[in-house]
């Protein structure tokens, strides 16, 4: 029993892998819920923290203390899901939000480009092959901004996950049954030493939003 | 991780042995090609004739020891030199600088410094290498088709994962993949025979091979004899396995 967050690009078979995943372990899935939860603690709107969390900062608003209220917010919902149960993770920056925590497994989900366009192009009919590649691009490109500016860290950066898969060669059928194999070691058990430690990173999160938020006031 | 693994699904193990039988094949000193083919080639060297000769080498080795499946290859490049080969699973294995420099100190004798040196060395010449060759960054995901971090998964359970992996459906070996893998052998052979012969071992050629029929592409000097063509053709028929040989050459006209 673990949790799992899984890191990828726009059309790159998340949310089949994750759902394969729920099926297989039982967890639960997340992903936008936290967001909406943590819009909800601080009384926006989901669409306002979407666009002030996931949008790619500008220069000037890099450092804002709005950007930090929002990001602690949804880290603490996030880290309460966690205590409550086993899950699974395919929203942002998971990977960052749960680093050095015991008994969670932080996967990345490689997807070549082709097979990314054809995912797109079966829910949008009317993008040309070249519009589709186009845009996946540009995702990819305000994705590496956007970590790299939040948390500073390379999008790439293969020391940021515990195991990353590449669908090139490997289905995801397959990469299912790897995490599955992973997540069964003792090291994933949930145990009260990782429940204790998902709490205090928690409360520590809480804590800082407060602060955060008491000197907006 | 390689000896784990090899022990688990029975395979032979290969690394530098690579190097060794090609210099071998070459008749050259088995140091001056692991030199060459492990330093980091400069710029002017990428495109060499030697440089691509050694390439050719080392792949046409490897191709051998491929053919029938059932091998766990640590040596230099494996991801880039299998790329496209079927039931390849290529593996990046990661860990912090700490626990390397743990191990090294440990197996090697060696002090932190001399050890934070000699990786810092080590990786930085590896990435520059593959840079060099093949305008590739070594630390893209998108090279392999697992990367593990062996700070946060446990060894025993990385090879076990390893291992079930391997026995999956996609990496059966087939009778196509059986195939498709001694197409790909036949193709690294015809590539060292035209990187060695004299006539040809400036050329850089795209080759393809498809049970015994070869196409060979790229761009050559036409001489007014039309002897290049004659030549080529006759290295890649020489070679076993070749039943048949296309062009699809783009001849250049080398005194305009």
């Amino acid at each position: 029993m673990a949790i799992i967050t899984i890191s990828r690009g726009e059309m790159s078979g998340g949310e089949k892998l994750a759902s394969c995943l729920a099926d297989v372990l039982g967890y639960r899935v997340i992903a936008r819920e936290v967001l909406r939860e943590a819009a909800r603690s601080l009384g926006a709107s989901p669409e306002l923290l979407t666009v002030k969390y996931e949008s790619v900062p500008g220069l000037w608003a890099r450092l804002t203390h709005e950007r930090e209220i929002y990001t602690l917010a949804v880290q603490t919902v996030l880290l309460k899901y966690c205590i409550e149960d086993d899950l699974i993770y395919h929203g942002l920056a998971g990977r960052y939000f749960l680093s050095g925590l015991p008994g969670v497994l932080r996967t990345r989900l490689t997807t070549p480009m082709e097979i990314r366009v054809k995912a797109l192009r079966r829910v949008h009919h009317h993008m040309s092959q070249q519009s589709a590649e186009h845009f996946l691009k540009a995702q990819d490109r305000d994705h590496a901004r956007w970590v790299k500016i939040m948390y500073d860290i390379d999008s790439d950066d293969l020391s940021t996950f515990d195991l990353a898969l590449n669908l090139e060669a490997i289905s995801i059928d397959t990469v299912c049954a790897i995490i599955t194999e992973v997540v069964a070691e003792p090291a994933y058990q949930r145990t009260a030493e990782t429940v204790a430690a998902l709490e205090a990173r928690e409360s520590e999160c809480r804590a800082r939003l407060q602060e955060a938020l008491s000197k907006r006031d | 991780m390689a000896a784990c693994l090899a022990e688990e699904l029975g395979y032979p193990i290969l690394g530098r042995e690579v190097a060794q039988e090609a210099a071998a094949g070459l008749g050259i000193a088995e140091e001056d090609l692991i030199n060459r083919w492990e330093t980091p080639p400069r710029m002017w060297e990428k495109l060499s004739a030697s440089t691509r000769l050694y390439k050719a080498a080392i792949l046409s080795v490897l191709a051998d020891h491929a053919v029938e499946g059932n091998l766990v290859y640590h040596g230099l490049c494996g991801q880039l030199l299998l790329r496209g080969v079927p039931a390849v699973v290529r593996v990046r294995l990661i860990a912090s600088l700490e626990t390397r420099l743990g191990i090294l100190q440990e197996s090697d004798d060696m002090d932190r410094a001399a050890a934070e040196r000699y990786l810092h060395n080590v990786d930085d010449a590896r990435a520059r290498w593959i840079r060099m060759m093949y305008g590739e960054d070594i630390n893209d995901p998108a090279l392999y088709d697992i990367v593990l971090n062996l700070d946060q998964v446990n060894f025993t359970v990385a090879c076990g994962m390893l291992e079930s992996t391997v026995r999956q459906t996609e990496f059966n070996l087939t009778d196509d993949v059986l195939n498709r893998l001694k197409d790909f052998q036949l193709e690294c052979h015809v590539r060292l025979a035209l990187a060695s012969a004299t006539e040809t071992r400036a050329i850089d050629f795209d080759i393809e091979a498809t049970s015994g029929i070869v196409s060979v592409a790229g761009s050559a000097p036409m001489l007014p004899s039309g002897r290049t063509g004659d030549t080529i053709h006759e290295i890649v028929q020489s070679v076993h396995g070749v039943k048949e040989v296309n062009f699809n050459i783009n001849w250049f006209d080398p005194l305009p």
